[in-house]
């Protein structure tokens, strides 16, 4: 079931250097979030742009209240920023397809990059229990870009950092311990997820192919309504043609997309 | 008082519909819009042969508008009848919008279309900006424009609607060409063909480059070629564009539209079609008015 509310705002604080945590009061919506879902809202204040803005849902106490991390980039960034609590937005959701694992599934390799890491975290706290293991491989330009505390909310998960400047764990890109991790991922079903830029998931797809494990990448693309009716999310989709970001997505088979038509290869 | 509309034989229970290419199909607002409200929804252009649509991204946001560049993503005339049209479920009427790159497509699919059941009108798209041939390029031609709408009328008796492009420059030939040719009513309009560029890389903003422009940015423009198609032909028109409150509406009635329809602004508030209506009927209410006919084309006078 899809909601649209208007949610009072509990908290909405600076977490890092143009990085913020916002917690809404969205009621019978969250009970019904999963991990990989959106939100798409937009503030009641003037200046705010034509379109609603998409999130991806971090955590959700399953009674009444989620939490969306987000990075200031622009204009509705920034005004969300200004935001104090008691303040209402108007949230749709939540949207889109999730993160689950196969009910086969043992083992998963999870790859987050940037902005891409939160709905993971959201995905250990939701199905660590129930799996064998899960490798979260964590990917930042730097430390402070690192901006949800995993290692206090993810108990149980193994947790690999990369940094581009080497300020914590391996220095460099997160899809370069991706390989070693899948080959040490081991026996059992092993199922691999990834969200993050463009790029890292077009490697992470690709790696996860080599070896025919089953890819669960969450995609982005500018939307519009949010639902499927206008057609504005569209993402190559192998064989021709397009998906659409926010119906058959965010959340996608790691084979359904033509990654070389969508990262202009 | 009532807010029944006859536009052109579609008798509609009220004079709100959603616009093609908004609305999808009808069930993807279904947990959060009711469409009771609404006199009908168009559906996405619908075209002879399935589209893949245009590469992304396919909308620029401008703050006072929004610039689209979908290219007719459809299924084609064959699934749609096979499998969408049996599946739509809503509580109002269904007009089937129609495009193609020749004349013989809108026939072909208006032909398929004349046997099926749960169609109660069509609206012949002859102004999308986004396709490389055909849309645009027949409703800025009147002769074009009235083979297509000759061609779809031999093949339909179902009420049609001609839907035009904002260009203020032929609109009046055009909706006079239409008319003589058998459109029972105009939607005046589709969208303002337009463009963005990102100054930083140097290239257009849109992944099919030029798109065309919605929303608030549109009404003053289409409200005035609602007012001068009003005085200019005898069929009923439908005002569609920058619609996002009931006083929107209200100007294109007052300018001689029968209707309206709703575009846009669902990407704004899902609340905006409910709270259209009911603003309209506290106006009519609060003016003494009993049908949308004792205010339609005030301003004309
Ligand atoms: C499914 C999904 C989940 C997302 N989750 C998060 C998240 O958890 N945290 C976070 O910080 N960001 C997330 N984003 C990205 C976020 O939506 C954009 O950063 C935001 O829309 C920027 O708006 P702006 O006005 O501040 O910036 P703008 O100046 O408008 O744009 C900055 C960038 O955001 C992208 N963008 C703009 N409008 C849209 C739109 N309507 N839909 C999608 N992208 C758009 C543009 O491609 C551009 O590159 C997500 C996007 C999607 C599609
Ligand atoms: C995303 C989008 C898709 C559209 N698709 C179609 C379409 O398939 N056929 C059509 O005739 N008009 C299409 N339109 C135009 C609308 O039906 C309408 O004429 C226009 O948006 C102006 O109304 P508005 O300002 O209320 O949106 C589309 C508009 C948008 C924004
Ligand atoms: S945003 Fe409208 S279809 Fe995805």
């Amino acid at each position: 079931m899809k909601y649209c509310t208007r949610a009072a705002v509990s908290r909405n604080e600076r977490i890092a250097e143009s990085f913020y945590l916002m917690e809404l009061d969205v009621g019978r919506m969250a009970s019904d979030s999963s991990p990989g879902q959106f939100v798409h809202l937009r503030s009641l204040t003037p200046g705010w742009p034509f379109l609603r803005r998409p999130f991806s849902i971090y955590s959700s106490d399953g009674e009444g209240s989620i939490e969306i991390v987000y990075k200031v980039v622009g204009k509705a960034t920034s005004l969300m920023s200004g935001v104090t609590p008691g303040d209402t937005l108007d949230v749709m959701g939540p949207l889109g397809t999730s993160f689950a694992p196969a009910a086969s599934t043992t083992r998963v390799v999870a790859v987050g990059g940037g902005m891409g890491v939160p709905p993971l975290v959201f995905f250990c706290r939701k199905y660590a229990d129930a799996l064998d293991e899960v490798h979260l491989l964590v990917g930042a330009k730097t430390t402070a870009e690192i901006v949800v505390p995993i290692g206090l909310v993810v108990e149980g998960v193994k947790v690999t950092y990369y940094t581009e400047d080497g300020s914590k764990g391996a220095r460099g890109l997160v899809t370069e311990g991706l390989r070693p991790a899948l080959d040490a991922a081991g026996e059992g079903r092993v199922e691999v997820m990834a969200c993050g830029p463009r790029d890292m998931l077009a490697e992470t797809a690709g790696a996860a192919r080599e070896r025919g494990l089953r890819c669960r990448v969450s995609v982005e693309e500018v939307m519009a309504c949010g639902v499927g009716a206008c057609l504005s999310c569209a993402v190559p989709r192998a064989g021709g043609g397009y998906l659409h970001a926010c119906k058959d997505g965010p959340v996608l088979d790691g084979d359904a997309v033509d990654w070389e038509r969508w990262t202009g290869e | 008082m009532s807010i029944e509309v006859d536009v052109g034989g579609l008798k509609l229970g009220s004079p709100m519909i959603g616009a093609s290419g908004l609305w999808g199909f009808g069930d993807e607002y279904a947990d959060l819009i009711d469409l009771t409200r609404f006199g009908a929804i168009v559906t996405k252009t619908i075209t002879a042969r399935p589209r893949e649509g245009n590469a992304p991204p396919r909308v620029v946001d401008l703050g006072y508008g929004l610039i689209n560049s979908i290219g007719l993503e459809n299924p084609g005339i064959d699934r749609f009848v096979g499998e969408t049209l049996a599946a739509i479920d809503v509580p109002c009427d269904i007009i089937v919008s129609i495009g193609g790159e020749t004349v013989g497509d809108y026939a072909s699919v208006a032909s398929r279309l004349a046997g099926e059941g749960g169609v109660a009108a069509l609206e012949v798209n002859i102004s999308c900006p986004n396709v490389a041939k055909g849309g645009i390029a027949f409703g800025r031609d009147p002769e074009a424009t009235a083979a297509v709408m000759r061609a779809v009328r031999a093949e339909t008796d179902l009420p049609l609607i001609a839907k035009l492009p904002p260009l203020p420059g032929c609109v009046e030939e055009v909706a006079r060409a239409a008319e003589a040719e058998g459109a029972d009513a105009l939607a005046v309009s589709n969208t303002l063909p337009a463009m963005s560029i990102d100054i930083e890389s140097g290239r257009p903003r849109l992944g099919g480059r030029t798109g065309g422009l919605s929303g608030p940015a549109l009404k003053p423009v289409a409200l005035f070629l609602v007012h001068r198609l009003a005085a200019v032909v005898g069929v009923p028109l439908i005002g569609v564009g920058g619609i996002e409150t009931s006083a929107d509406a209200i100007e294109y009635i007052l300018a001689g539209a029968t209707a309206f329809e709703v575009g846009s602004v669902v990407f704004k508030w899902l609340n905006a079609p409910s709270d259209i209506v009911m603003g309209l009927e506290e106006y009519m209410a609060r003016k003494g008015y009993g049908s949308i006919e004792d205010f339609r084309g005030r301003a004309q006078l």
